[in-house]
């Protein structure tokens, strides 16, 4: 049977489904035709569109295209008429018409006739306005309950903006919120803040508490729709801010609150991108007063925004509490260090200083965090750049000036309770300087805090976690006790500084595995050492954790 | 030097003598003899002789945690209930004795115990005082037997507890294998920060494993490993009861959770020695402050003397 027949006879045999238009194939190899959907006396008309790859799927695309222009105002009837379901995969061709057949009736029957809605929100569709440049604006949370009718202007910085494919992508994140001359600081960290302020531009930002829409599920297209939304406060603010603007273009945020899972509520900001000489709005001016606004049908050019709440941004997973509110004191950013300053970053963690005195070098990049444009630059700063495209919500401290890799202050003298002073002011502490040295210093300041001590022996054989207030001497007494015969590598820098033998790969499944374990033990309050044994195994590699 | 585990354990109660700590006991017990002058002369008749109980009273004293603690028996018609006798003797610190003593820093109310800290010669003391009062009245003469005050925030449900101190202390008197065991355990629990363990129930479960063995070994390590291995088999069973009261089930005061966690970290502390000996030094450490000569072919394990050529890596 050739696939139209095969077509044609799955909607043939559905008794709810009569053929207004036969189906034919056209030159693009595409099915086409129009059904007529009967359902509980109420009917329906879909033209029906299937694509060359049929029962095959595009990723970018819907499968079969359903397209019913009688109704709007429905959840998944997209602006252009389309339906959205979602079928499963399938390389069975009537199998994937008959599903997708059954997903169309019930969608006609819950979202059509029962007037149901979905528990889940989605965001409004829209397309972007401009397509020449296409923003991203990021947005958190603020300490600040917003209101109908609230008015202001947001402060945002461009983060980054890269040439594509026909067109430019730029992202931006908004720095702060003004209202009422005060500003509103976005729940953003300090560090991240800071790296961005220098590219600061302004907009302006209108709340009207409900969605921009014309109908229910479809976003407003034209400003006269979106007019009705914005109070004449709102309009007198924008008519006399924009004025005094040095730009042409220029955003505007529109504001409103969403229904998310469970009753939960948000703020949710959509952008609107202007020209200050194509304003959408004219004042009518009698006796030099102005008296009212007239709206012109004049296309809104949407772009696209992206809610980066700390909630939102770690949502899919993070580590747990202990380690994410706590100030951490990070010793040593070699392989072992980079690698768990990336993970707590990408885990949630607040705040994390950092210290150590190298310098990236070419044989870093296999197996660190850092990447072949930043040699030369010291670990500290180049961690931070690191960092700082990792995670918004991260505050880093460089502490390389401060401490200079690790101070070896002798524990009699003075300066070391100073040392320690600043040392106790930290809740974790991860030492991954591999010096013994700083690890009996840390010993000696008998710190009430928690004390991580990270290695690995050469090859990677195995990774040892030392805590407690003993880690010198315990960490000499496992170490004394493991494989750790492999050859050094000499690189040329002579005697003082080989290096050992371990991959990105070794170096950053152990360390991990490593903080797994530490973010356990933390939350059970169960803190002791351990090893991780590989398991030199032929055919296969396993990793053994082994509590001391 | 080869490493050799119960000289090394030994070297490690050396390290952990009372005897160290000389000029701080001789504080201590001037500190001890004042209160129960200053307790005799308030209650004259009403009480009998305060006697010494507490870690160092038993011979089970460590000297980085120690306790002198003071029993103070009352008669019964003294106080109509054990409340009044505990606010009565706590009132007493608080109100008259904080004046006579220019020693005195602080006072409060604890589980069974009115906790007292002094400063003296630069010095922090804490002595606690466990007031209880006889069951019947002119009883405590011949049975030593006393009723605690329980205060609410105190782990026991009960608002009164029976118990008999100078039964505790002859429950473990002459017994000096089992003391050092017991030591080497509260040292472990010290230095390991393991304080959902009870140092009363580490009493006990030491004199149970040595009555329990009816071959005892020689060596101090084959003993300790004898009480550890008791441990782990028993812990989440054995029921162990207070000396001084049969009804205070000591073992009922740790969860099952807790038990399961403390067979868990003495089977670790078997396998890792049985595995390799030096791992003994991972959990019972010397005091830095007074290292023994015996370890002195070992690596030291005090922080003060680290060797510090560990070839890691990172």
């Amino acid at each position: 049977m050739d696939r139209l027949n095969e077509v044609v006879g799955c909607f043939k045999q559905d008794s709810n489904i009569e053929i207004l238009n036969p189906f034919l194939v056209n030159d693009r190899n595409t099915i086409e035709g129009k059904i007529r959907l009967t359902i509980e006396n109420e009917q329906l008309d879909f033209g029906v569109r299937i694509p060359e790859e049929y029962p095959l799927q595009n990723l970018s695309g819907i499968s079969t295209i359903f397209r019913c222009d009688q109704v709007e105002g429905y959840p998944h009837h997209f602006a252009n008429d389309t339906i959205c379901l979602i079928p499963t995969k399938t390389a069975m061709l009537s199998e994937r018409v008959l599903e997708e057949i059954a997903l169309l009736k019930l969608w006609v029957k819950k979202y059509y006739i029962n007037k149901e809605s979905d528990a889940h929100y989605h965001y409004l569709p829209f397309k972007y306005g401009d397509t020449k440049i296409l923003t991203t604006l990021l947005f958190t949370e603020v300490d600040k309950i917003f209101n109908k009718g609230d008015f202001g202007i947001f402060i945002y910085s461009i983060m980054r903006r890269f040439q594509t494919v026909g067109n430019i992508s730029e992202l931006c994140a908004i720095q702060h919120f003004e209202y009422l001359g005060r500003p509103i600081s976005c729940e953003w960290s300090e560090s991240f803040r800071l790296a961005f302020a220098p590219n600061r531009c302004g907009g302006f930002w209108l709340y009207i508490d409900q969605e921009p829409t014309s109908a229910p599920y479809r976003i407003a297209e034209n400003w006269t729709e979106l007019a009705p939304l914005l109070s004449k406060e709102q309009i007198i603010f924008l008519y006399h801010h924009v004025e005094k603007l040095s730009q042409d273009v220029f955003y505007i945020l529109i504001g409103y609150n969403i229904n998310m899972h469970e009753g939960k509520q948000e703020v949710h900001w959509q952008l609107i991108k202007l020209d200050k000489n194509k304003l959408p709005f004219k004042a009518i001016v009698e006796n030099n007063k102005i008296t009212k606004f007239e709206y012109l049908t004049q296309p809104i050019h949407w772009s696209m925004t992206n809610n980066a709440s700390y909630a939102r941004y770690f949502g899919r997973g993070k580590l747990s509490d202990n380690i994410t509110q706590a100030r951490i004191l990070l010793i040593g950013i070699g392989a072992v260090g980079s690698s768990l300053a990336a993970s707590l970053a990408r885990g949630g963690a607040r705040h994390l200083a950092f210290t150590d005195f190298d310098i990236v070098e070419s044989g870093n990049i296999c197996r660190s965090e850092y990447s072949l444009l930043q040699q030369g630059h010291s670990k500290c700063m180049a961690l931070e750049q690191q960092l700082l495209g990792i995670s918004p919500f991260i505050t880093l401290e460089n502490l390389s000036l401060l401490m200079n890799g690790f101070p070896k202050i002798r524990p009699e003298l003075p300066a070391f309770e100073k040392l320690k002073k600043l040392i106790s002011g930290f809740d974790l502490i991860f030492d991954c300087s591999t010096d013994m040295e700083v690890a009996y210093l840390l010993d000696s300041m008998q710190l009430s805090v928690s004390v991580f001590n990270l290695s690995m022996t050469n090859g990677a054989k195995e990774f040892v976690c030392v805590t407690g207030n003993n880690i010198a001497q315990d960490k000499a007494t496992i170490f004394s006790g493991l494989d750790n015969k492999e050859e050094l590598i000499f690189e040329g820098h002579g005697c003082a500084s080989p290096t050992f033998r371990a991959g990105y790969v070794d170096v950053n499944m152990l360390t991990n595995l490593a903080l797994k374990n530490i973010d356990l033990k933390l939350k059970n309050n169960r803190l002791n050492s351990f090893v991780i044994r590989t398991n030199p195994n032929p055919n296969s590699f396993n990793l053994i954790v082994d509590d001391f | 030097m080869k490493f050799e585990k119960t000289n090394y354990l030994q070297g490690v109660l050396d390290s952990h003598k009372m005897k160290h700590v000389d000029d701080l006991i001789k504080s201590y017990q001037g500190k001890r003899k004042q209160i129960k002058e200053a307790l005799e002369r308030q209650y004259g008749k009403d009480i009998y002789s305060p006697i010494n109980s507490g870690s160092y009273a038993k011979h089970t004293a460590i000297n980085t945690k120690f306790d002198l603690d003071i029993a103070a028996p009352f008669k019964k018609k003294k106080f109509s209930t054990l409340e009044e006798m505990f606010d009565d003797v706590y009132n007493f610190f608080d109100r008259v004795y904080r004046y006579d003593d220019p020693d005195f820093s602080e006072v409060r109310k604890q589980g069974v115990s009115i906790g007292l800290k002094f400063i003296k010669d630069f010095k922090m003391l804490d002595i606690d005082i466990v007031p209880g009062r006889e069951l019947r009245g002119d009883s405590y003469s011949e049975d030593k037997y006393m009723n605690l005050h329980a205060n609410d925030n105190s782990s026991e449900s009960q608002q009164s507890i029976q118990t008999n101190i100078t039964q505790q202390i002859d429950h473990i008197k002459g017994k000096n294998a089992e003391r050092e065991c017991i030591r080497l355990m509260k040292i472990w629990k010290t230095q390991n920060q393991k304080k959902y363990i009870k140092s009363f129930l580490v009493e006990l479960i030491v004199v149970r494993a040595f009555d329990n063995s009816n071959d005892i070994p020689t060596g101090l390590w084959d003993k300790l490993k004898m009480v550890l291995e008791f441990i782990r088999d028993n812990i989440e069973h054995v029921r162990l009861v207070d000396p001084g009261n049969s009804n205070n089930v000591v073992s009922d005061t740790m969860t099952k959770s807790q038990k399961r966690e403390f067979k868990d970290d003495v089977k670790k502390i078997l396998d890792k020695v049985e595995w390799r000996v030096e791992n003994l030094k991972l959990y019972f450490k010397e005091n830095p402050k007074f290292p023994s000569t015996r370890n002195n072919g070992y690596t030291r394990t005090g922080a003060g003397a680290a060797t510090l050529g560990t070839n890691s890596f990172g």
